[in-house]
């Protein structure tokens, strides 16, 4: 399985934010660090599909991004997501599934799995009004994992969590990493490190590095500093 | 083939367990539901309260073309920009609220979902105002075709207007936009004159702008569909 991008590029008012980028992705968790600013979130949305590139291509396993067979096998997590006002967290599992076009017999048993797994069993009839950053923001893990994704891409997904609840998705991240491409887009070196079999690091539309990563390593937050300083959220 | 043979040899050569077949069926993305249950799904998902407005509205126009006087009566047509903004409301829905982005990355084209709710909810007000329409005409002497044609323009120039700024404004701006535009085509049909507006040698004129505010709607609706596909950036 292999995740192909190519001259990959977004341009905004004739400046890039992305520029030329060329990797390939394989089956295992691979970080994504930058600074605000990088161009992260705009090359996520890229690889979802939910952005149109100025230039370049994304391809798994042959599949171009713009077509239905690459979406079925994606799980998103963007950065900053809504919901209905109405939605109880079981609703706005059963909605999103239903646009991922899983029958309903079994999204509701998807759905209550995912509950059960990020911890929200207790509060799936609840409107996710009354959630607090944290819960909210393992209902997003839950609704990217409807699919069982063979590519998941996940933006600052520990954004809310307390350590222990990083800690669980870290160990979770962990699991998928053996059959799923999985790229993480943090801040937080801490979520990377121990996990990451490659590191990438974005600043101003380009890979300043792009090498595996050696989970003995422990000079990632050193690396990061360096280049980008007291810059870090 | 003898049944007795069957069994033995069913029983002699078990098939073997699965292997990995979860693995396996993953690999097969075939769609758990067809286009039309799926399409009746997402209709599904327009709110309870929208269809009631709607009916409300249908509700309110028989109440006041009754009440009426008869210089006043086709000023009723005025309240079908409402039943355009309550349709159009729907397919910006998820803008409004931060789904867009989620909504976009998965598997099954949103546009097409967006499609079926404003199809549902624009079928559904066509079936109200084509069951005013006899009743307002009979009780203003005029044809039935006459009375749709005054009903279903201010609609459709509405819907058309609200299309175009829930496309171009964001959020909540969006809305307010929209129901502004509502409250102008409302604001114009009670401005006018009634006398001058329904008048039989004015009718060929609304026939022209009935042509022209359903190719703008039927062009709206093809923009808004593209726009829904790709996130705007900004």
């Amino acid at each position: 399985m292999e995740l192909i991008v190519r001259g990959l590029t977004k341009r905004y008012q004739n400046r890039p934010v992305v520029n030329n980028l060329s990797f390939r992705l394989y089956p295992g968790i691979n970080g994504l660090l930058g600074a605000n600013g990088a161009g992260k979130t705009t090359l996520m949305q890229m690889l979802c599909g939910v952005l149109r590139p100025t230039a370049g291509s994304v391809s798994l396993d042959g599949v171009d991004v713009a077509s239905e067979d690459y979406r079925a096998a994606l799980g998103y997590l963007p950065q900053n997501f809504g919901y209905y006002p109405e939605f109880t967290g079981m609703d706005f599992l059963l909605y999103l599934a239903s646009l991922k076009g899983l029958s309903k017999g079994h999204a509701k048993r998807r759905a209550a799995e995912l509950l059960e797994m990020v911890g929200l069993a207790d509060m799936a009839k609840k409107r996710i009004k009354t959630y607090s950053g944290g819960m909210k923001q393992r209902l997003g893990i839950a609704q990217a994992l409807l699919n069982d994704p063979r590519l998941l891409i996940v933006d600052e997904p520990t954004a809310g969590l307390d350590p222990k609840e990083r800690v669980r998705f870290r160990k979770l991240l962990a699991q998928l990493g053996q059959d799923t491409i999985v790229l993480l887009s943090t801040h937080i070196v801490s979520d990377v490190e121990h996990i990451a079999g490659r590191m990438l690091m974005m600043s101003s539309g380009r890979f300043i590095m792009d090498e595996p990563w050696d989970k003995t390593r422990t000079d990632l937050e050193h690396l990061f500093l360096e280049e980008f300083g007291g810059m870090e959220e | 083939m003898d049944q007795k043979l069957k069994k033995e040899l069913f029983s002699a050569f078990e098939a073997p367990k699965p292997v990995k077949k979860d693995a396996f069926l993953r690999t097969h993305r075939r769609r758990e539901m067809g286009n039309l249950r799926w399409l009746l799904t997402q209709v599904g998902y327009i709110r309870w309260y929208i269809w009631l407005g709607s009916v409300g509205v249908f509700l309110l126009m028989l109440i006041l073309g009754r009440a009426a006087e008869p210089r006043d009566f086709w000023t009723v047509t005025s309240l079908t920009p409402l039943l355009a903004l309550l349709a159009v409301s729907e397919g910006s829905r998820s803008r409004r609220h931060g789904m867009d982005e989620l909504e976009l990355a998965c598997r099954m084209p949103v546009g097409a979902a967006v499609l079926a709710r404003m199809t549902a909810l624009g079928l559904f007000d066509l079936v109200l105002l084509g069951a005013a329409a006899p009743v307002l005409g009979s009780w203003a002497g005029r044809r039935t075709l006459e009375a749709g044609v005054y009903l279903l323009t201010p609609y459709l120039l509405t819907a058309a207007l609200d299309m175009e700024l829930s496309r171009r404004f964001r959020g909540t701006v969006g809305l307010m936009y929209s129901a502004a535009a509502a409250g102008a085509v409302y604001a114009l049909g009670i401005w006018i004159p009634g006398d001058r507006l329904y008048r039989a040698e004015a009718l060929p004129l609304w026939w022209g702008a009935l042509v022209l505010t359903l190719a703008a709607v039927v062009f709206e609706t093809y923009k808004t569909v593209e726009r829904r596909e790709i996130l705007q950036w900004s």
